[in-house]
């Protein structure tokens, strides 16, 4: 059994701090009788390299000292490396956020970024699995289902190595859109931004641009100005890496200077800090052409902001809801580049100057 | 025979659709009996084969959507697209027919007239697209038609932005006009001399009459920065008709390109102290004081002018 720890860490599910343990570690079982976590004993194993092995298979439970979210349990290696990258998904329901986030990590854990010097590797098998399946599913043609209402835990938790050898976790949450703007004890899906360290506010064309195609201007983003609410309550708020993101931009492939953008195919091209200002400067006067003011604002509000165009699908999914010549992601890891050179995580000199 | 539904969008972007009935392989005809060109992906190819068709169309669709938003009216020289699709499992382009007749055959029974006509009507081609920053990428006979009376370039299948490389191109060169300019140099030179240029050579304009020669001036240079541009060529050409001017999309996007550097200021560019490029004058060494020679002269002088003045008098 590992010695046990006084350190505290912060819960990114419930946000609370409490003192690490590994005391009491547990692990998942499915069997019979249905699934449950249960204690993991490897007071038995006494060659060093396969308890390091089983022991990071296993979890510790927090303690949730707010009573609010249900019981959970965070990945041993939680406390193993520096403090966690907190990436949320901000965007209204239909945005696209989860097919965009599901193209991303599997782009990143195929190893996209190595030209940046960022690899990655998931770190918490249990919902690594089910986050797979969501990938496979995708790369097999099949549209994703949209994301459950009043989720309340994060969608994956990898590892990133940078060049200079520095792992953190890095943590991403995608809650449905709805969420953002629940109250009382349903609000725990959006409360994800109180601890986020980093945010990718995520529209689509039809409700972003809608006087595009001459259709009635959509009033409201509920999910970002709900989010931006909670938001203000932290005093780091404005300094917080924002990439604001406009997804299934395939649908604008032919549109003027999107048409540029989506079809630039530069990720292995070393960190150009002027490139991505050139795109963010692009989008937002296009975006500008057509008032999409929630996603200028949200881009203003930040101190360090980007923007980019996606196309987590390449084309739109058909009656069936399959991608009928298969999937084929564009730019989807352009935002989380950004977020990760604001971050500090890209060592190149160029990443101070991203998003100023 | 019955009529297929086929849908799309229309060049705007907007969602369409058309009743059309196969006439061949390419060309369909429409409910109101309009004869269409029907270009989709192949049906027998390879993955790789597919990919590069896709790219192609790709291609088409953006130069011909892009002269549609960006001209408010049809240009002669240059094909018009009626509707696409790209996201469905068969995506296609649905173009007006071409005018007249492909040229690939020849164009040797020319008279001088027609063939100065032809010559405006490529040229003008490609001075409207650069001005919408568009290279062909393809210019040759095979991607011409004349009717008579007017030349159009077709098949954009290989246009791409200016400053873009080609994505079927690995040589990493980028997409500049004057590589159509010269493209349309070889046409030109088949066109007055009956001689094919292959695609690396430059012809010898020198032993050529000097109509021909000064036509062709600079346009096979090395550089294609230092090449005619198309409007100089119609100018060379004489063509006095005024090209019509596309709509300006980044003046419509000017505001929000300020604002945005208001917010997030360029970063400025560490501009090294400038040394001084011309060299200073040497310091000049300070010359020993001397006493003017010319002013003691003149005092000499004086003194004994007035002394013997004085002893004159005396």
């Amino acid at each position: 059994m590992t010695t046990p720890s006084t350190k505290r860490v912060q819960c990114p599910i419930c946000l609370e701090s409490f003192a690490w343990r590994e005391d009491a570690l547990y692990r998942r079982v499915v069997d019979d009788s249905g699934a449950r976590w249960v204690k993991a004993d490897l007071s038995g194993i006494t060659n060093e390299v396969k308890r390091k092995d089983r022991r990071a298979r296993c979890y510790v439970r927090c303690p949730n000292p707010g009573k609010e979210n249900h019981e959970h349990y965070l990945p041993v290696s939680h406390r193993d490396h520096g403090d966690p990258i907190v990436i949320g998904m901000v965007g209204r329901h239909a945005s696209g956020k989860t097919h965009l986030l599901t193209a991303m990590i599997h782009e990143a854990l195929r190893g996209d970024l190595r030209h940046h010097g960022l690899t990655f590797e998931p770190a918490d098998e249990l919902r690594h699995a089910a986050f797979q399946r969501e990938i496979d599913q995708l790369m097999r043609g099949n549209k994703l289902n949209a994301t459950k209402d009043l989720r309340e835990d994060f969608a994956t938790y990898l590892l990133v190595r940078s060049a200079s050898g520095t792992t953190r976790p890095i943590v991403f949450f995608d809650v449905a859109g709805e969420d953002f703007v629940q109250s009382g004890p349903h609000s725990l899906g959006g409360q994800f931004v109180l601890g986020a360290t980093a945010l990718m506010f995520v529209d689509h064309p039809a409700s972003a641009v809608p006087q595009l195609r001459g259709d009635k201007d959509v009033d409201r983003n509920p999910a970002f100005s709900g989010a931006l609410e909670r938001m203000g309550r932290r005093a780091d708020v404005t300094k917080l890496p924002v990439a604001v993101v406009l997804s299934k931009a395939d649908e604008l492939r032919y549109e003027h200077p999107v048409d540029y953008w989506i079809r630039q195919d530069d990720l292995r091209e070393p960190l150009d800090a002027a490139a991505i200002r050139s795109e963010s400067r692009d989008v937002y006067a296009f975006l500008d052409r057509y008032e999409a003011k929630h996603m200028l604002d949200v881009f203003e509000r930040f101190e360090r902001s980007t923007m980019h165009v996606v196309s987590a699908t390449g084309s739109e999914a058909d009656e069936n809801n399959l991608f009928p010549r298969g999937v084929r992601p564009a730019r989807v890891l352009r935002p989380l580049l950004a977020l990760l050179a604001m971050s500090g995580l890209v060592d190149h000199p160029e990443a101070a100057e991203v998003g100023t | 025979m019955t009529f297929e539904k086929l849908t799309g969008r229309d060049p705007s972007g907007r969602e369409a659709s058309w009743e059309i009935q196969a006439l061949d392989a390419d060309r369909v005809k429409t409910g109101s009996g309009v004869t269409l060109v029907l270009r989709s992906l192949p049906a027998d190819a390879s993955p790789v084969e597919l990919a590069a068709a896709e790219v192609l169309l790709d291609n088409e669709i953006r130069a011909l959507t892009r002269l549609h938003t960006r001209y408010l009216k049809a240009l002669p020289e240059l094909p018009r697209i009626v509707g696409y699709d790209f996201d469905s499992a068969e995506p296609f382009v649905l173009l007006e027919p071409p005018i007249g007749k492909c040229v690939d055959g020849g164009l040797r029974t020319l008279l001088i007239d027609e063939r100065r006509r032809f010559m405006i009507g490529l040229f003008r081609a490609l001075a409207q697209l650069d001005a919408v920053d568009l290279v062909h990428g393809s210019v040759g006979l095979s991607s011409l038609c004349w009717d008579g009376a007017t030349t159009q370039l077709v098949d954009l299948s290989s246009a791409v932005g200016t400053g873009e490389a080609p994505r079927l191109s690995r040589n990493g060169s980028t997409a500049h006009p004057g590589h159509d300019v010269r493209a349309a140099g070889r046409v030109v030179y088949e066109l007055f001399t009956g001689k094919h240029v292959a695609l690396g050579d430059t012809p010898d304009l020198v032993s050529q009459p000097e109509v021909l020669a000064s036509l062709l001036r600079g346009v096979f240079d090395p550089d294609p920065r230092l090449r005619p541009t198309a409007v100089q060529m119609l100018e060379r050409l004489n063509d006095r008709d005024p090209l019509p001017r596309p709509v300006d999309v980044t003046s419509a996007m000017k505001p929000g390109y300020d604002r945005f550097d208001s917010l997030r200021p360029p970063r400025v560019a560490e501009v090294p102290v400038s040394q001084p490029t011309v060299p200073r004058p040497a310091p000049v060494p300070a010359r020993p004081r001397q006493i003017p020679l010319v002013p003691l002269a003149v005092v000499v002088f004086l003194v004994v002018a007035a002394i013997a003045i004085l002893v004159a008098v005396i």
